[in-house]
Order: C-alpha cells, then structure tokens, then sequence
C-alpha cells in the first residue's frame, strides 16, 4: 500500500491539473507555475532580484483579482501579466535608472574585449553593456518600456501595446524611436569607426 | 545581429527566482484565493463529519450523518444499463450558436452553500457566468495558440469538442489515456476518471459518448459503486475512486442515470500544496466533504437563458 503512494500523489497532480482547467480560480496555481519565473526573469532584468520579488510576487496577487477580466484558459496570459508588471515597474523608476547606470559603469571596461570578438568576425553582444546600459538610462520611459517588453520580454510590438494598454500605432512608433536611438549608441562603438 | 538580439543578449539571463521568494508569492497568492467572500471552487478543507473508510477496490457502506448510505453494487451491471439507458434517449444536438446552461448547487466543507450558473457556447467560442455581484459576465473566447508553445488545457467543456470525440468505448479510452494533461505526463486511472466526471459535469454529452464513457469508466481500475441520497435528496449511484488522501465520487441519477453531482471526500490527513487545498497552510482533514449537485440543465439560446 505505501509503496504506491508516490505513485497516487502523481496521479493527484494531474487531476488537479484538469479541475484547473475547468474552473477558473483554481487555473491559476497554473498560471501562476507557468509564468512566474518569466515575470520575475523580467522584473529582475529592469529593477535587479530583490525588488523583482515583489513586482512578481505582486502581479500575481493583482493578476487574480482581475481574472474575471480575463480568461485564462484560452488566450495567452503573457500580455496582461507583463502589463501588470509594468505598472508595477514603473513604480521604481528612479531605482532603474540607477541599476543602469551602474551597469553602464561596469559595462565600460568590457569594450576592449570588443575587438578581439570583432576580429574574430563576432560581433559579443556582452561587450556593448556600457553603451547600451548608457543609452537606457537616457531613454524617455516610456519608450523604454515598449522597447524592453519587446527585447526582454520577447512580446510583439502588438502585444507589447495590449500590455501598456496603448493603441498599437503608438507602440510602433515609441518601439521605432526607442531602437534608433539604441542603434545610435552603438555605432559609436570604438570599433565601427 | 540587430538591435534587439544585442539588448537581448547582452546581458544574459538573469538568475531564476530563489525557492524562497517563489514559495513566498505563491502561498500569499494562495491565501488570496481563501479570502472570505471568494469565488472557491473545489477546495477541500478543515472540519466535517462524514467519514468514508476505502479499502482498495471495495466500497465499505459507511453512514454518512445526514442519512446518506452508500451500499456497494455490482458496478459493471450498473454501467452496463446506463450506457444502454443513455444510448436510447432522444437527443436534440445543439446549434453552434447556441448555449449549454447548466445551475449547480455546491455545498463547501464549512456547510455554507453557493449557487453557480453557467452557460457555455457550444461551439466553444463563449462562455458566461453570474458574478459575485449577480451580474451576467459573458466571455467570448478567442484561441490564439500559445506563444510558449506549451499544451493548452483541454477544452473538453463544448459540445462541438465533445461530439467529436470517440464513441466506441477502446477508442475513447485510448484517447483518454493519450492526453498530455500536464508538463508531458500522459494521466492515469484516476485522472481519466475525473476527465471523464468532469466533461460530464461541465458539458452536454451526446448520448452515444455518454454510452461510451461509462463502459469505459467500467474498465478504470479501482473504480467502485456504491448508493446514497444526495444533497437534494435524489437517489443516486456513487461511482468512487480514491486517489491519495481524496475520494471523488461520479452521482448518477439511479432512474434516469443522468449526472447529479460530484462529491470529493477527504479520506486522511495531508498536507498538499497550499494552491491545491485552497488555504495558506495546505491542510486537508479527514472527513470534509465538498459537495457539487446539478441542479438543472438546459440548451439556450443566449447567455442568461435558463430554458
């Protein structure tokens, strides 16, 4: 008999899983498991681990209040959560736009690194984290926050708009503006000349 | 490489989240979930009287305090009839356009009870519900596949998915057993059980399904019948299977064989996780019972409709 529980509680897991499926409030332990760690992944990209605890603690909370709002079963839930996420963000402004100028301090001493990759025919993403660290913190916010939900995030520009609940012209257009300046920053890249 | 790779990459990924700060926000969630006054659904938790005693693969007959017995049957015979039975009614197959109402009544472990109504398109495409305000809240579903690129749950709650599936009973057992449930686990008995209880629950089954499934449910191991009253004091066939600490139970109208309810009982002491149980601490007690009984059921027209 005990030698068949560990068996039965897999079993349990599972039909949990579906009752989850079929009704709501429970989807979202499920919800919750699937997406926590992109969300969290995120927030400690733009505001660094320990405040990112919160934000993605605190989207969840917020996320279940409103998912009425929401069906959660069908549509893809990243959108709404990263929207979430961001309003949570943007809380801390001035708390990121310390951490990248910080990065933008360590990020200086990597160009060197830069040529050799370059030579090499390789272009280090890793050897540019001072100027782009550089070019975030100058960044108006809210370009900033489309351009991240697309490059960190990995949401559409479509998507990155539903998120901020902002038209999607306008995400294009903030997307556009946020990249030619970042595409600015790094051609003054030493090695590009 | 164009701007985004670069911003994408440049860093790498940050660290995953600790164990601790996951943990942390996910029992502050749960405990959100137990707030007084929330929509619960099938959370199993302290007090309650009833106590049902299972020994593998028999049903002891147990009194359960409000007069309800259960008696064990030959569940094989009974199945048999009830697929006979369902395979004889008139059915009247739903328009795509139109909605499967049904009402439950649940009755919690604390004995509070709670009245839930539901109308789902029976094309999938909608679903609507009385909120806590009393309020009809109507969802149109839109399907875009996920972008993570992981298995949608199952959307076994639409007549049109329901009718597409299997009637022969091999068939809709192999295709039961083939479901990708969660995270690549393909289920076991006890969960195509509950798939099974539940597409009852949440659908209209056509009757050659209905036929199918229960001689399928014949064949789940450690499947067992019993009779009782239910909380509306119908009579009723309890088909029961206990799965760790829970025993979940499939009421059957005992004239008609028409789905009455589910009962979930708490058979030992656990703790699970908090998610699961509903509460902060993740503690289950022997004996409490959740209750679900259909009440009535009906194809509509529009959302709100109740016949």
């Amino acid at each position: 008999m005990q030698a068949a529980t560990d068996t039965v509680a897999a079993w349990r897991a599972d039909a949990e899983l579906i009752e989850r499926s079929w009704r709501d409030p429970d989807r979202f332990a499920e919800v919750f498991d699937r997406y926590y760690d992109d969300i969290h992944g995120y927030a400690a990209r733009r505001l660094g681990a320990s405040l990112a605890d919160d934000v993605a603690s605190e989207t969840f909370l917020i996320a279940f209040d409103r998912r009425r709002r929401f069906d959660l079963a069908y549509a893809d839930a990243r959108p709404w959560l990263y929207g979430i996420a961001s309003n949570l963000i943007a809380r801390h402004r001035r708390a990121e736009v310390r951490r990248y100028r910080a990065l933008a301090k360590a990020g200086a001493g990597a160009v060197f690194d830069a040529e050799a990759e370059q030579v090499a025919g390789r272009l280090d993403a890793r050897a540019l984290r001072g100027r782009l660290a550089a070019a975030l913190v100058d960044l108006p916010h809210r370009e900033r926050e489309v351009l991240l939900l697309v490059a960190w995030a990995q949401l559409s520009c479509e998507e990155a708009a539903q998120a901020l609940g902002i038209p999607a012209g306008t995400a294009r257009s903030r997307l556009h503006r946020a990249r030619r300046r970042t595409r600015a920053s790094l051609e003054e890249a030493p090695w590009t000349t | 490489m164009d701007d985004l790779t670069i911003l994408h990459d440049a860093w790498g990924a940050p660290e995953p989240p600790s164990h601790r700060a996951r943990t942390r926000a996910r029992s502050r969630l749960a405990s959100r979930a137990d707030r007084p006054g929330r929509d619960r659904r099938r959370q199993v938790v302290a007090a309650g009287a009833a106590v049902v005693a299972i020994a593998a693969g028999v049903t002891v007959a147990q009194n359960l305090g409000s007069g309800r017995v259960d008696v064990p049957v030959a569940a094989g015979q009974v199945l048999e009839r009830a697929a006979k039975t369902a395979e004889q009614q008139p059915f009247t197959a739903p328009r795509d356009d139109q909605w499967v109402y049904s009402q439950d009544r649940i009755t919690w472990q604390d004995g509070r009870t709670e009245t839930q109504d539901r109308w789902r398109r029976a094309d999938g495409g909608g679903e609507a519900f009385i909120d806590e305000h009393g309020k009809l809240q109507v969802q149109m579903i839109p399907r875009p596949p996920d972008r993570a690129g992981k298995p949608a749950p199952p959307l076994l709650d639409n007549y049109k998915t329901l009718a597409s599936l299997p009637t022969d009973p091999a068939a809709l057992m192999r295709w039961a057993y083939a479901q990708d449930i969660s995270n690549g686990n393909s289920p076991k008995d006890a969960v195509v059980y509950l798939l099974f209880a539940g597409m009852l629950r949440n659908g209209l089954v056509p009757p050659d399904l209905q036929a199918a499934m229960f001689r399928a449910i014949k064949q789940i191991p450690g499947v067992t019948l019993g009779t009782t009253i239910d909380v509306l004091g119908r009579p009723a066939y309890a088909l029961g299977q206990t799965d760790d600490w829970l025993h979940q139970e499939l009421l059957l109208d005992k004239q008609t064989y028409a789905y009455l309810g589910q009962r979930s009982t708490v058979v030992r002491d656990a703790t699970i996780d908090p998610m699961k149980a509903g509460n902060a601490t993740g503690k289950v007690t022997k004996g409490s019972t959740v209750v679900d009984a259909r009440v009535t059921t009906a194809v509509v027209d529009k959302p709100g409709e109740r016949r």
